[in-house]
């Protein structure tokens, strides 16, 4: 056999994870109707609709903890994380992989239909490109920053609830600053600056979260 | 100077100078927090606009001064457990995580006690009593995480990859102080220029930072003693040890 | 001093239960945070030493 490129190998990765997801198809309906329900359980709660985006934002923050422990459980039970971690390929690339079919389940969808929900909660039109786009990249941070809070307990029997406590406080910039571009725009102010901040946190976490996500696979698998 | 650190990683060692240490840092600690205390609440003129209940700064900055220290603290010791497998690293960290909590939580709460008479209410969303609390959040979650590994050394070096994530986390909330419209004053002491607080009520509070990073020491310190015995209570040093007593 | 007695040193200008409150609280965690490590040690070695003369 001969060895792979390191992008063929990310390739075959997130074909494989593609695969895997595509077979359970409500796994994708999950993260969705989550998002959908629990944001129509605001205005139930609070009274006649909440002009709100933070809303939105904790919602899709919760959405992205409650599916954060699952990215590496699969395969951590029936071993494929065993293999990947013997193969001579960089665990660097291969979270990345694992990271982006997780956040095109669960982030991508979320802010496609952000619209939608940005109409159901009568925010002004121009506050709906600032809040997919901030959706767009803060799931991502989400999902990377997940991904480091699911490597260090992927091995561990009481992993689930444990991660979410983990992540949590990470979570905090992005909420804050992909909630700032939104009310910029509802104010009518420039939303680029928050957004930019937020795009800054993004590409440091792309570029540092695989160091800490490959160590706490390592670590996890020794276990 | 290698000495130095090669003795640092040998238990016994660092079990009887921890221990000699300790015998006197403890007493001049405590004696120079009641020094602290006393002038601080008594022998400081009361503040101009807040009257006398600004003398819970003299508790609560110190506290959180040293909360935030120790977390870093705890990542230094954390990456030395990663990166180089030290035992003592990871009792180290495992010692200073409950210290830093506590000292967290009297921040918290002095911060919210002062909070009332001052501004009205026991707490105020704003940027620093935030992060503050988030500050709590990363602790809680260094220590979950410990806790719940079987493998104490699997377990330590987790929290260190988790301890070294958060303190990324902390200057990046902390700068939302900027951006996040807080009830805070700005940062009143520099220490590139000369500070916003009048030099009456300077001393005191240094004298109470360096009381809390002291008390922070001392129970970093005896932690460690309590973990090493016990970790170690199969070896041959604690036997002769007990057994001296 | 810049109190007059120890009336003013309890009440504190109507701020007295908060600043009492803040100092006896902080006093209090550091008190545990000193003693409880120590006690520990204590019981640990007292442990140990039953455990090696029965042994």
């Amino acid at each position: 056999m001969r060895e792979l490129g390191m992008l063929e190998y990310l390739q075959r990765i997130v074909r494989r994870q593609f695969i895997l997801a595509f077979r359970v198809p409500s796994e994708f309906a999950i993260p969705i109707s989550f998002f959908i329900m629990v944001l129509a359980l605001f205005p139930l709660g609070f009274g006649p609709v909440v002009k709100n985006s933070g809303v939105i934002w904790i919602v899709a923050l919760l959405a992205s903890l409650l599916s954060s422990d699952r990215i590496f459980k699969q395969d951590y039970d029936d071993g494929t994380l065993d293999q990947l971690l013997m193969s001579p390929q960089s665990l660097f690339g291969s979270s990345l992989a694992y990271i982006f079919v997780h956040w095109s389940q669960t982030g991508l969808p979320l802010a496609l239909i952000s619209p939608l929900v940005a109409i159901m909660f009568d925010l002004p039109g121009s506050a709906i490109l600032p809040l997919v786009v901030s959706l767009l990249i803060g799931t991502v941070v989400l999902s990377l920053i997940g991904a480091i809070g699911a490597a260090l307990t992927v091995g561990l029997r009481k992993g689930g609830a444990l991660v979410s406590l983990i992540i949590l406080p990470l979570y905090v910039p992005v909420l804050i600053f992909g909630k700032a571009s939104v009310e910029a725009a509802i104010q009518g102010s420039f939303f680029s600056p928050p957004l930019a901040l937020l795009t800054a946190l993004a590409c440091g976490a792309v570029a540092f979260a695989p160091f800490a996500i490959g160590a706490g696979l390592r670590i996890s698998m020794e276990i | 100077m290698w000495k130095f650190f090669h003795k640092l990683g040998s238990p016994p060692w660092f079990y009887s100078i921890a221990g000699a240490i300790l015998r006197w840092l403890v007493p001049i600690t405590l004696f120079l927090l009641i020094v602290g205390y006393a002038w601080g609440l008594l022998f400081t003129a009361p503040d101009f606009r807040q009257g006398n209940s600004y003398r819970i700064m003299y508790v609560h900055v110190p506290a959180a001064v040293v909360a935030l220290a120790g977390y870093y603290v705890m990542a230094l010791a954390g990456a030395i457990c990663i990166i180089w497998n030290m035992k003592m690293a990871e009792i180290a960290m495992r010692a200073t995580a409950p210290v830093g909590a506590l000292l967290t939580l009297i921040a918290l709460v002095t911060g919210g006690i002062w909070g009332k008479p001052t501004w009205g209410a026991w707490w105020v969303w704003d940027a620093r009593t935030t992060s503050m609390l988030i500050l709590l959040f990363l602790y809680i979650g260094v220590i979950v995480l410990y806790e719940a590994y079987e493998d104490k050394s699997g377990g330590s070096r987790a929290a260190g990859i988790l301890a070294l994530v958060g303190t990324v986390n902390i200057p990046i909330i902390y700068k939302s102080v900027d951006w996040w419209y807080s009830l805070h004053q700005p940062a009143s002491i520099t220490f590139t220029g000369g500070s916003a607080i009048e030099s009456s009520m300077l001393y005191p509070l240094l004298l109470m930072i360096t009381v809390f990073y002291s008390l922070f020491t001392c129970c970093v310190l005896a932690n460690m003693r309590v973990s090493l015995i016990k970790r170690e209570s199969r070896s041959s040093w604690v036997r002769t040890l007990v057994e001296e007593d | 001093m810049y109190f007059e007695s120890l009336y003013e040193v309890f009440f504190m200008g109507g701020h007295g239960t908060y600043v009492w409150s803040a100092y006896l609280f902080t006093s209090s965690v550091i008190l545990i945070m000193v003693w409880l490590p120590m006690a520990r040690l204590r019981r640990s070695i007292k442990r140990l030493a039953s455990k090696f003369k029965v042994g």
